[in-house]
């Protein structure tokens, strides 16, 4: 798998700011880039993954143990509901 | 690029999808001008003002009232000042003064002049009572092409 264009650390934030920052971290990337989020807790697994998808964004499978890897969806299409990819 | 202090401040309202990160960056530096004086337009300036945006008496944004009365009419920058003359006299219906419409009619003003400053929405918006209810309109000025 490749290395993935940007990486961020979410361990120390809490709910709301966890994706706060992958948003943010996202809107750096252009369409097609990867996003590698570093987590740990139930909170953020529980809901990064699905906001991502919410907001266009794909979740890849292969990502390291603790890891949420995302790819930035199409910048035109806000709202537009993402995929889990399998 | 926003400090970690606003990040952490429009924390709520960066999570929305239709700001994001670049959404607040531009409402911070687009400033609004909100000439009405009543309850429903102090509503209107604090709610602004929570979200980020400046105020400014020469801000091409514009939010007004006609009359006494709190009829809204928010004005993106593409209008031009005669329309927005022609536009109010078309939208003098006088509206009720209780605190909650008040509040609700200012929330709305706020609301609707960030989305015109995030470019979305259409470039004039009437907010008014009509028989008890709110209404929103988009009317054109007769008098533009």
């Amino acid at each position: 798998m490749n290395p993935p264009d940007l990486s961020i650390d979410i361990t120390q934030e809490v709910c709301p700011m966890t994706y706060v920052r992958v948003k943010l971290a996202l809107e750096r990337l252009v369409s097609g880039q990867t996003l590698e989020v570093v987590m740990s807790g139930d909170e953020p697994w529980r809901n990064v993954p699905r906001s991502v998808v919410e907001d266009g964004h794909e979740v890849l499978r292969g990502a390291p143990p603790g890891r949420l890897l995302v790819r930035k969806g199409p910048s035109s299409a806000p709202g537009r509901a993402g995929t889990y990819v399998e | 690029m926003l400090s970690e202090a606003q990040i952490q401040r429009f924390s709520r309202q960066i999570l929305l999808r239709e700001v994001g990160g670049v959404g607040q960056e531009r409402l911070l530096v687009t400033p609004v001008r909100v000439t009405g004086q009543s309850a429903a337009f102090e509503v209107a300036r604090r709610t602004l003002l929570a979200g980020g945006s400046p105020l400014s008496d020469v801000a091409l944004l514009v939010i007004g009232e006609k009359g006494p009365h709190a009829d809204v009419v928010i004005f993106g920058a593409t209008v031009a000042a005669g329309c927005r003359a022609c536009l109010a006299e078309l939208t003098s219906t006088p509206s009720p003064q209780r605190p909650e419409l008040a509040v609700m009619l200012g929330s709305l003003a706020a609301l609707t002049a960030q989305r015109l400053v995030l470019g979305r929405g259409e470039a004039v918006v009437v907010a008014r009572w009509a028989d008890g209810r709110l209404e929103t309109s988009h009317p054109k000025c007769p008098h533009s092409p």
